[in-house]
């Protein structure tokens, strides 16, 4: 294995982290993208350590800062944050194919990562992979239901009025006009606001019509917008790409990944995310 | 002037990166070159979690300074050391023939035990706020001396190596100083390390004592309720550097 520090990118303010394999087994690289603010190095320094083992299995990776973020600098760019993080990623794999003679790419994010690789692998028919963990996640009743019986019978009598009566108000002020009806509890809810699940499940089923090896994994820390295992069969009942995306979910692992033995199981899903989509890439070639 | 930036550990090391990128920047205007680097088996370095502990990393220290006076040329030198990065300046400080300028110590670990305990709870603190349904029995891995998270630090594995270090490390241990300004920057005074600065002085350092209010969480998971990059640690710091450069 070999790691490269390089600077890419028309403004040639993109720091990233090349991890080459020894041997070099296929076409694919791999995009690590930030998740949130933390920089290229990830969550507890997953990003490391997956782009580490998929370099013994012998797969090329970059982790890089998006415009803003960790070493990147910012730009004169007049693009808003998520179309900026668009082009970063096409900026990367560009440099990646100039460079190093890469023409598919299968891109892993965390959070507002899988988000951006989401819109990423819409823009770029370069992309033939995307393994989403805890990205766009939409509630449905069911799902409702458990978190608010969850709610309850965790809560005493006094906290439940308390809760009914804070909500009460908070009703009350937004049809009064006091209040933003955009605050959120979450930073995740606030993401969502971007896209709409149908607008979501468009999208979902170009990338699986172009062929894309798609994974989305839940962690349990998202418990309030994704709670039960068959939740995304039953938000995206009747679409057609639903038997070609894997989706997984793991309330034993975290948002950011904080156990080592969540960490080795991530490491190991990304793995055969990546083997499944290089394999894919070889046969449609054939 | 130049800087060499040693980081904290671990979850300390992610939560203060882009502070220090902006920190660099800032001085970098003020016409200061600045050095980050990851010690082994940390960031973007090479190595394992398992493997970085105190000897390596100091040695790291003084490598990274070679490289920062060979790339800056720079006339003066200053080693900005933050929590476990602190401690490690100063080690290497005794370990190395160059002796730098100035130090700036921000709440150096003095007491490696009380540091582990840190660690640990808010290892089970961190696993409690990452989910809905609470998962109390990690907690009790965790605690417990033989238990399989036991050498996990925050989603980073803490070799047996590095936790013996810690654990042998007080503020006996550890030794004065080498240089010839030494700044330690606390948001209180505690008896401990007043009376570890004492002896500094009584070895003929010359330290200072400076307190900075701004509360910082060094360990947060997530900077979603705190500051990133809080601007006015960022302003003390190039106020303290650039004023005296």
């Amino acid at each position: 294995m070999n790691e490269i520090a390089v600077k890419m990118g028309r403004d040639q303010n993109l720091i990233g982290v090349m991890t080459l394999p020894e041997k070099r087994q296929a076409n694919v690289a791999v995009v690590l993208l930030n998740a949130g603010v933390v920089h290229r190095i990830g969550p507890h320094r997953i990003s490391v350590k997956i782009a580490r083992h998929l370099a013994k299995l012998g797969f090329a990776t970059i982790r890089f800062d998006i415009t803003g973020i960790g070493d990147s600098r910012s730009t004169n760019s007049a693009l808003d944050f998520s179309r900026q993080a668009v082009q970063d990623t096409k900026s990367v794999m560009d440099y990646l194919q100039s460079q190093y003679g890469y023409d598919q790419f299968a891109i892993y994010g965390i959070c507002s990562g899988a988000m951006n690789g989401y819109a990423a692998a819409l823009a770029d028919d370069r992309v033939t992979g995307l393994f989403m963990y805890d990205g766009y996640a939409f509630a449905t009743t069911k799902a409702k239901f458990i978190r608010n019986w969850f709610r309850i019978q965790n809560t005493s009598l006094k906290k439940y009025l308390e809760l009914h009566r804070r909500l009460y108000q908070r009703i009350m002020r937004l049809l009064l006009g006091k209040q933003d009806a955009r605050v959120l509890p979450s930073l995740v809810s606030e993401f969502q606001l971007r896209l709409t699940k149908d607008r979501f499940a468009d999208g979902l089923q170009l990338l699986a019509d172009r062929g894309l090896a798609l994974v989305s994994v839940y962690s349990g820390s998202i418990f309030e917008t994704y709670n039960y295992a068959t939740q995304f069969q039953d938000a995206f009942k009747g679409r057609a790409f639903l038997d070609k995306v894997v989706c997984y979910y793991i309330p034993e692992m975290d948002h950011l990944v904080t156990a080592l033995a969540v960490q080795d199981r991530l490491t190991r899903l990304v793995a055969e995310w990546v083997q499944q989509t290089s394999q894919r890439s070889v046969a449609q070639q054939d | 002037m130049a800087v060499l930036i040693c980081n904290p550990y671990g979850q300390e090391s992610i939560r203060t990166h882009r502070m220090f990128r902006v920190l660099a920047d800032r001085l970098n205007r003020c016409s200061i070159d600045v050095l980050r680097f990851d010690y082994f088996a940390t960031g973007d370095s090479f190595g394992d979690d398992s493997q970085g502990e105190f000897i390596g990393w100091t040695n790291d220290v003084i490598v990274a300074n070679q490289e920062l006076m060979k790339l800056s040329r720079a006339p003066r030198i200053a080693w900005l050391g933050t929590r476990l990065g602190a401690t490690l300046a100063i080690m290497a400080s005794v370990s190395s023939t160059f002796l730098p300028d100035r130090m700036i110590l921000w709440e150096p670990i003095i007491n490696g035990s009380n540091y582990l305990t840190e660690i640990d709870n808010r290892f089970i603190q961190t696993l409690r706020e990452s989910y809905n349904v609470p998962r109390e029995a990690w907690g009790n891995l965790i605690q417990s001396d033989e238990g399989p998270m036991r050498h996990e630090g925050v989603g980073f594995e803490l070799g047996n190596i590095l936790r013996q270090q810690l654990q042998a490390l007080t503020k006996d241990t550890i030794p004065t100083p080498r240089t010839i300004q030494c700044d330690v920057i606390n948001r209180r005074l505690e008896p401990e390390m007043e009376s570890l600065m004492e002896r500094w002085r009584n070895g003929s350092a010359q330290v200072d004592n400076l307190v900075l209010r701004d509360e910082f969480d060094w360990l947060a998971a997530e900077a979603l309720t705190t500051s990133l990059v809080p601007a006015g640690i960022v302003q003390e710091f190039v106020r303290l550097i650039a004023n005296q450069k």
